[in-house]
């Protein structure tokens, strides 16, 4: 028996003790119901005063160049080729739906990975409320958020899942990091098979399009490549299933599926993988307002 | 096709001194035997880089053994795609090249071909795919009996004139603390295990001083092993991690396969016995004790009551952590992994542990979700998402925690992995153990009450278990109680010292508090599991029938928001809330790990409204110990008809002086810095001397 809000995702279901589960639930309406009520608040016209907020003797300042410090000691690097050094599983992650679209439940529907760097504070609670909205609208996608923000209340307040990009490890800008960025995003693609993106984070942090793909890692604005370029960067990405691709559109065979893709498949709907949709991307590109994709 | 030029090499154009070539997935002896290379290498101040050639048997991850030296950056892969000079190219395993290998990422001025089994005249192809690259290509054997054969089935070969030794280091033990006399057994193909379950089972003595691990793959015939036995497969723990960790190595195979030769010698090296079957010994000649599978419980239980068994060894494999190579100016990280509780209990005490390391660079992974409070003492926090928030199966949810703790452990070279929480996973145990360079130590919380601890078992893989002292310890009846020989108990762990507190008038000062007002904290708890805001209604209500009390209500930050419904009361965010005790003239609290200790460490007379939830940790046993103490009142949900009564009680000074007075006497010390100590220790366990 599996627990209430949950998904297996392989085929062996592992039982949830029912009191567990039990408390995992009354914690989620919980939440959900002081959300709602601190939602309501500015309304009900109850006094509000500012908030005592208790400090750690550090000074902010200190405390911002120890993390800097320590984060220059990692060193992530991008997937060696022919170096397996972490077996990542081969299954994908189902995301909560948050607490607005509970009634989701376990339906399938595409997950989306919602990038908010350089969002934090007010800002940030506006863009995941609206992500919330639009997803009580439409209902047909999870979200996961990725974020560099250190707060994560705003996810937490909406029953968001979200993953952390630490800026003294990833960003914001050098060379380095825009590598672990880019090997964190592969990795996190693999994780929760996005079916897209959807950009909305600040200016500095965003590229051309609020919508990239996926493997958009970096987030830096960058020209379209040429088609070789694109097959070499698609490849790279370790991103497309190139055996899968053959065996599921027959008539790509004989050819270099990445290059098929690109010039034909793509406009045919393909898939690249069986972790992205095509045809989700575009739609979601074409509601946000961009013009359909050649 | 690459030319090289294998005359004009000099050494400042090369990239590694040594390319070290083979099936780098293979776990197992050869992977130790490879893993000890690097570190002597590294030691020797050599660049290592290393070139996985795929065999047909190919596992899907690097061997454990050598993850852990590249972690440690003692040793560098070498893409596919990539180009790299060096001077020696080392190939092991060479009876896995069955077609003229892809070498075109090393070029090297000659070849090494360390042969470690027989591979008959399959040899002579191997020289001669491999001269046509390198030129001069010598064959390195690891025995007498390999030597000969290599002669006599692959004439005209050059073979190097001493044995490959196996490359020991010195240095200590790694600190383990309440251990029980460890034996294991290994192996990776089904003839490396005992013919039958019976005869399996008899091999190990029983006992409860003893433990039993295992490392390989069972063959379905032995998977009835018993249930207190651990066993991981071959991915998921280092050969020399479990070698460290072993008192006894038992080799009694059905088969009659190559002995793990380098495993064995790295026992024997460390003083520890090894007990094998005599069919072995003129494989493996003087040093191991020879007996029949069914006297080794007996020998080993004579060995066992010997004082000296327990003893130390002095030398040990050189398998640890620590190189010359993986030596930087910023000191080695650790990494700190608090466990998603409900409230903020396992980061406060990490980040007590951690503030208080001098040597070591505290990085934390933590699932709960508190970076920014993290952050905010200074530390280098990534979030990790937990299963329960993700809301997925737990054993979905593992292989990716894994995955993405093996990649932290690898960005940070990191030397120790300090878990807190109820439930080291597998994930967990695999991630850390499969980085064979570094240590994993389990804070783990008593007073579990009736809450479980599903991976109790997981114990032996901890290097170090350290329990966190509880004042209530006489009350604990949890299932960690009759455990705890295991580990090693502190003092409570404290985030803050006493001389941190800020003084009554500083503190009043900073949170704005009149100073002649009588002031109240409500802090009952982050909201999970019961109704906080029906209490803290209840509280308020009571406290107003006083006049001239501040009220504040402490908002958890990694709980529910404290509704702003309340005219006058205030609500107090951020963290720490104990710097801010002194201000408060008593209070309201939980009694989790943290607030409890902490508040009786700063004499803050406190009125416990324990969560008795079943998940959570005893906190009605802290609360009615404290008040059979005379350390504080414990309110009972069931009996809020004394709230009155006490509150009544506690707007009188002399009973709060009493209650300040009885928590003075206690004196109540703080074990952080022990603990930070220890971690330190187990982190530099490794470093070489």
């Amino acid at each position: 028996m599996t627990g209430p809000g949950e998904r297996t995702q392989r085929d062996q279901p592992v039982a949830r003790p029912p009191d567990e589960a039990l408390e995992l639930e009354r914690l989620r309406s919980r939440v959900e119901q002081y959300a709602q009520l601190l939602a309501l608040m500015p309304e009900t016209g109850a006094p509000v005063e500012d908030a005592l907020v208790a400090r750690p003797a550090i000074d902010p300042t200190e405390a911002a160049g120890a993390i800097a410090r320590a984060g220059q000691i990692g060193m992530p690097q991008q997937d060696i080729a022919g170096w397996p050094g972490i077996a990542r599983p081969h299954y994908a992650l189902t995301p909560p739906t948050g607490f607005g679209a509970q009634s989701l439940g376990a339906m399938t529907v595409p997950t989306l990975a919602v990038k908010v760097f350089g969002l934090a504070g007010e800002p940030l609670e506006t863009v995941v409320a609206m992500i919330a909205r639009r997803q009580q609208q439409s209902r047909d996608f999870r979200p996961v958020f990725l974020t560099d923000s250190a707060d994560l209340g705003p996810f937490r307040r909406h029953g968001f899942a979200c993953e952390h990009f630490p800026p003294a490890l990833y960003g914001p800008a050098d060379r380095p990091a825009r590598f672990a960025r880019r090997a964190r995003l592969a990795a996190l693609q693999r994780k929760w098979a996005f079916a897209g993106t959807l950009d909305l984070g600040a200016a500095a942090e965003r590229p051309r399009s609020a919508w990239s793909a996926a493997e958009a890692g970096d987030g830096q604005p960058s020209p379209m490549p040429d088609t070789a370029s694109a097959i070499a960067m698609i490849r790279e990405s370790g991103l497309f299933d190139e055996d899968w691709y053959l065996a599921t559109y027959p008539d790509a065979a004989g050819s270099d599926p990445v290059r098929h893709y690109l010039e034909t498949g793509a406009a045919r709907g393909y898939d690249p993988s069986p972790l992205f949709r095509t045809t989700f991307y575009v739609r979601q590109l074409m509601r946000m307002g961009a013009p359909k994709p050649d | 096709m690459v030319v090289v030029d294998r005359a004009g090499l000099a050494p400042r154009h090369r990239d590694f001194d040594r390319a070290i070539i083979g099936d780098m997935t293979v776990a197992g002896d050869r992977a130790l035997r490879i893993a000890l290379e690097i570190e002597a290498s590294a030691r020797a101040g050599e660049r290592i880089g290393l070139f996985h050639l795929p065999s047909p048997g190919s596992g899907k991850s690097i061997a454990p053994d050598i993850q852990g030296r590249v972690s440690l950056r003692e040793a560098h892969p070498v893409g596919r795609e990539h180009r790299a000079i060096c001077g020696t190219a080392i190939v092991v395993g060479p009876e896995l090249i069955r077609r003229p290998p892809a070498l075109d990422a090393i070029v090297a001025e000659r070849a090494e071909i360390v042969a470690d089994v027989a591979i008959g005249g399959h040899a002579l192809k191997v020289d001669r795919w491999l001269a046509g690259r390198y030129g001069a290509v010598t064959w390195s054997p690891a025995t007498d009996g390999i030597r000969a054969r290599l002669a006599a089935e692959a004439p005209g070969i050059a073979i190097a004139p001493g044995n490959r030794p196996v490359p020991f280091g010195t240095r200590a033990h790694p600190l383990r603390s309440g251990r029980r006399v460890a034996i294991g057994a290994i192996g990776w193909e089904p003839g490396d295990w005992p013919a039958d379950i019976e005869t399996m089972t008899a091999l190990f003595p029983t006992g409860d001083d003893l433990e039993v691990l295992l490392l390989g793959r069972l063959p379905a015939h032995l998977r009835r092993i018993p249930s207190r036995w651990g066993i991981l497969e071959p991915e998921a723990m280092a050969l020399g991690r479990l070698l460290e960790r072993l008192d006894a190595l038992l080799l009694f195979p059905a088969g009659i396969g190559e002995p793990p030769r380098v495993a064995i010698a790295a026992m024997l090296a460390a003083g520890k016995p090894v007990l094998i079957d005599p069919r072995f010994e003129p494989l493996v000649g003087p040093g191991p004790i020879y007996c029949a599978a069914h006297e080794a419980a007996s020998i080993l239980r004579r060995s066992v009551a010997e004082p000296a068994f327990r003893r130390a060894p002095a030398r040990g494999p050189a398998s640890a952590n620590g190189s010359a190579a993986a030596h930087s100016a910023a000191p080695p990280a650790v990494i700190f992994v608090p466990s998603n509780g409900v409230g903020l209990g396992h980061v406060n005490r990490l980040l007590a542990i951690a503030r208080r390391c001098r040597s070591v660079t505290p990085i934390f992974a933590t699932q709960a979700q508190a970076p920014d409070i993290i952050e905010s003492h200074g530390f280098f926090a990534h979030y990790l998402p937990g299963h329960n928030y993700l809301g997925v199966v737990r054993d979905d949810w593992e292989p990716w925690f894994q995955a993405e703790l093996e990649w932290l452990i690898d960005a940070f070279s990191a030397r120790a992995v300090v878990y807190d929480g109820n439930a080291p996973g597998p994930g967990l145990v695999r991630a850390v153990g499969s980085r064979g360079g570094c240590r994993l130590v389990w804070i783990r919380g008593g007073m579990a009450g009736r809450a479980r601890m599903p991976y109790l078992d997981n114990t032996p893989y901890c290097d170090l278990v350290i329990e966190p002292g509880e004042l209530a310890e006489t009350a604990d009846d949890g299932v960690t109680s009759m455990r705890r020989f295991e580990a090693t108990v502190v003092d409570p762990v404290l985030l803050l010292d006493r001389a941190e507190l800020l003084p009554r008038d500083a503190a009043r000062a900073e949170l704005g508090i009149a100073p002649d007002r009588t002031a109240v904290l409500i802090q009952l708890g982050a909201g999970a599991n019961r109704d906080i805001i029906g209490l803290t209604d209840q509280i308020i209500a009571t406290l107003r029938q006083h006049e001239g009390v501040e009220i504040v209500v402490a908002e958890w930050a990694t709980g529910v928001p404290a509704p702003r419904v309340w005219p006058g009361v205030r609500v107090m965010r951020g963290h720490p809330f104990a710097r801010y005790y002194n201000a408060f003239d008593f209070a309201f609290a939980a009694a989790g790990y943290s607030t409890f200790h902490e508040g009786l460490a700063a004499a803050l007379p406190t009125i416990f409204v324990p969560n008795g939830a079943r998940s959570m940790d005893d906190q009605v046993g802290r609360a009615r110990y404290a008040e059979e103490h005379d350390l504080a009142l414990h309110l009972e949900p069931a009996g809020m008809s004394e709230l009155s009564e006490m509150i009544a009680a506690l707007m009188a000074e002399p009973a709060r002086a009493y209650l300040r007075n009885a928590s003075h006497k206690l004196g109540l010390a703080n074990g952080a810095a022990t603990v930070a100590a220890l971690v330190e220790a187990a982190a530099l366990s490794g470093e070489a001397a």
